[in-house]
């Protein structure tokens, strides 16, 4: 009886093993094991005035002045879908650092969705106020990462860092961040995919294109001069204007099968 | 086969025992470790732990990362180098304290205690949660000067940290998030709730009559600020020191000049060793601070309105001296499960 039982619970573990994590279905309280599981690859393509963007570079931005960027990092987190019937799926624990100058960084890989048709892809560039306030974080919220403010307890959402002749010192750092109230400067990004549904199914990796143009950090809502503000180093009215340009730089590309 | 591994088991965990028992060079604590015990006259603390349970193992190692000068840019200093338990864990005497290469910070050294009930940090209150807290001393280029990661690349190369580690947390690769819940746990834990004041709150003893006049005028002239049995309201505060203070205080964080000049109103716990006193260690003696008080404030259009009626008769300044060294915790200043491991 018992040696039954055993390898009937050993056979249920392993097609579990196959089909999905048990612990992900813990998490939803009801479990399906008939509910098959997808990836897909979140590109983010990098890129100034439309054309391929790099470190190092020499760009113009709408102010007319000269920039070479050596630093261009970001939070991307919260990413969710949703599908046309309004059931949404959020990556757990959707925390990841982008660096321009790490490939690996803009190809963010998810796993473990539902299969179906999905019309909405959101994020924040940013981190949510409760991890801001929660104590020492891990993993791509790991303040080694030199993403965390010391002094002034919060995440720096994105840095920008460069040369221009046209800046005083030569040199303009950008660190937005901030969380609360009129400082709050998360960004919320909503594109819908209703030319190209994200279809997840156990055989396809399909991949959402986002472009993100970073001319539009200095021409946006706001015009953004490094001879006028070369440096941003806190929370304020600077970083929430920073906010809003860098928002207008990501866009929904395309999706493909 | 399953016999074989019943024999095995006992003894792959006597070796790993025996080899913890081996590598541990710290002296035990003393009494049962018992986590974080909230004195009965205290409100609930505002850290909660979270994740961060506190063990012997990890308030070990936090006690021992306090006392390592390894957490600095060049190995000469710790966080006890600026925060001595002799003096409530303040820099007794100086005005500024040293960072790495003789580099002096811009504010005076804060005593430490009872810091599980801090809902923010530093004078300004620009840290919003004890784990993130050490951060600022270890990473700032006048304090210690060191990076996160190369803090984690010295302890992890070390003989003896990844063992500990893996003591505290069950890994021996070492994270700063561990890194710093081991120091949270430690400051945490920091408590200080048995000077003469508390015994009073307790029962446990009754006050000379200067000490009690100086409660009775502490609480009518100074609580409101210094509220009990913390002794602060963790608000942020002009005490007049300056018509204009080159400091910003609360306004480097908030940015708004309504807030210039505020700090956050300190706990007066060991207030008789944590000498000298203000933000900038501008007064070396408890008596130059009553002065301050009774006389000196300076009507800044930020003052605290409390302050701006305030008047102390010389009489009632010696009240309140010894009321104030009812506030020495003799037991929390030289209790070893605080002392320098190395020392002990």
């Amino acid at each position: 009886m018992k040696i039954f039982k055993t390898l009937g619970l050993l056979a249920l573990c392993t097609s579990m093993l196959f089909i999905t994590s048990c612990e992900k279905e813990d998490d939803n309280g009801e479990p399906n094991p008939t509910v098959q599981k997808g990836t897909f690859t979140l590109k983010l393509d990098h890129l100034f005035d439309g054309n391929a963007f790099a470190l190092n570079q020499a760009y113009t931005n709408g102010s007319g002045e000269s920039l070479e960027f050596t630093k261009v990092r970001y939070y991307l987190t919260n990413i969710k879908l949703e599908k046309m019937d309004g059931t949404v799926w959020a990556e757990p624990e959707s925390y990841h650092l982008v660096d321009a100058d790490d490939m690996t960084s803009t190809h963010i890989q998810l796993a473990d969705i539902p299969e179906g048709e999905y019309h909405k892809i959101s994020y924040m560039v940013g981190v949510d106020s409760t991890r801001n306030v929660s104590g020492a974080q891990q993993g791509a919220l790991s303040p080694a990462n030199d993403m965390f403010w010391s002094w002034n307890s919060g995440y720096i959402f994105f840095k920008l860092e460069g040369n221009s002749p046209q800046a005083p010192d030569g040199d303009f750092r950008y660190h937005v961040g901030g969380f609360a109230g009129a400082n709050n400067a998360i960004a919320l990004h909503n594109h819908s995919m209703h030319d190209q549904m994200l279809k997840i199914n156990p055989n396809a990796s399909p991949q959402v294109h986002i472009e993100v143009d970073i001319k539009k950090a200095f021409d946006g809502m706001h015009t953004i001069s490094v001879a006028a503000m070369p440096k941003v180093h806190m929370p304020g009215m600077m970083a929430v204007h920073l906010s809003h340009n860098f928002h207008g730089a990501f866009v929904l590309d395309h999706v493909h099968d | 086969m399953l016999n074989t591994k019943r024999y095995l088991l006992p003894w792959v965990a006597g070796i790993f025992l025996l080899l913890f028992s081996c590598q541990r060079e710290e002296p035990p604590l003393s009494g049962t470790f018992k986590g974080l015990e909230v004195p009965k006259h205290f409100p609930e603390p505002v850290y909660r732990f979270g994740e961060n349970t506190p063990t012997e193992a990890g308030f070990s190692l936090g006690r021992k990362l306090f006392y390592e000068p390894l957490l600095s840019k060049d190995g000469s200093i710790s966080c006890g180098s600026c925060h001595h338990q002799e003096a409530g864990f303040s820099d007794p005497g100086k005005a500024f304290s040293e960072g790495v290469n003789g580099k002096l910070g811009l504010r005076n050294s804060p005593a430490m205690a009872n810091l599980a009930w801090f809902p923010s940090f530093m004078a300004d209150g620009g840290i919003n949660h004890i784990e993130v807290m050490p951060i600022a001393p270890l990473t700032d280029s006048l304090e210690m000067a060191e990076s996160l990661s190369s803090i984690l690349k010295k302890l992890q190369g070390h003989k003896t940290y990844p063992q500990l580690f893996e003591a505290a947390f069950g890994t021996d690769s070492i994270t700063d998030q561990n890194l710093l819940y081991a120091l949270a746990q430690f400051m945490a834990l920091m408590v200080s709730a048995n000077s003469k004041y508390d015994d009073l709150l307790n029962g446990k003893t009754t006050f000379s009559l200067p000490e009690e006049r100086g409660l009775t005028l502490f609480r009518e002239k100074c609580a409101s600020c210094h509220q009990e049995p913390l002794l602060t309201d963790f608000s942020f505060r002009n005490n007049g020191l300056d018509l204009y203070s080159e400091d910003p205080g609360r306004a480097r964080i908030t940015l708004q000049e309504s807030d210039r000049g505020k700090f956050k109103v300190p706990s007066l716990r060991n207030i008789a060793f944590t000498a000298p006193y203000m933000h900038d260690g501008r007064f070396n003696t408890l008596s130059e601070v009553l002065d301050h008080y009774g006389e000196g404030i300076k009507s800044t259009p930020n003052l605290a309105p409390e302050l701006a009626a305030l008047t102390l008769s010389e009489t009632e300044k010696q009240d309140l001296l010894h009321f104030l060294s009812t506030l020495t915790d003799y037991k929390y200043i030289t209790d070893t499960n605080f002392s320098n491991p190395q020392k002990n």
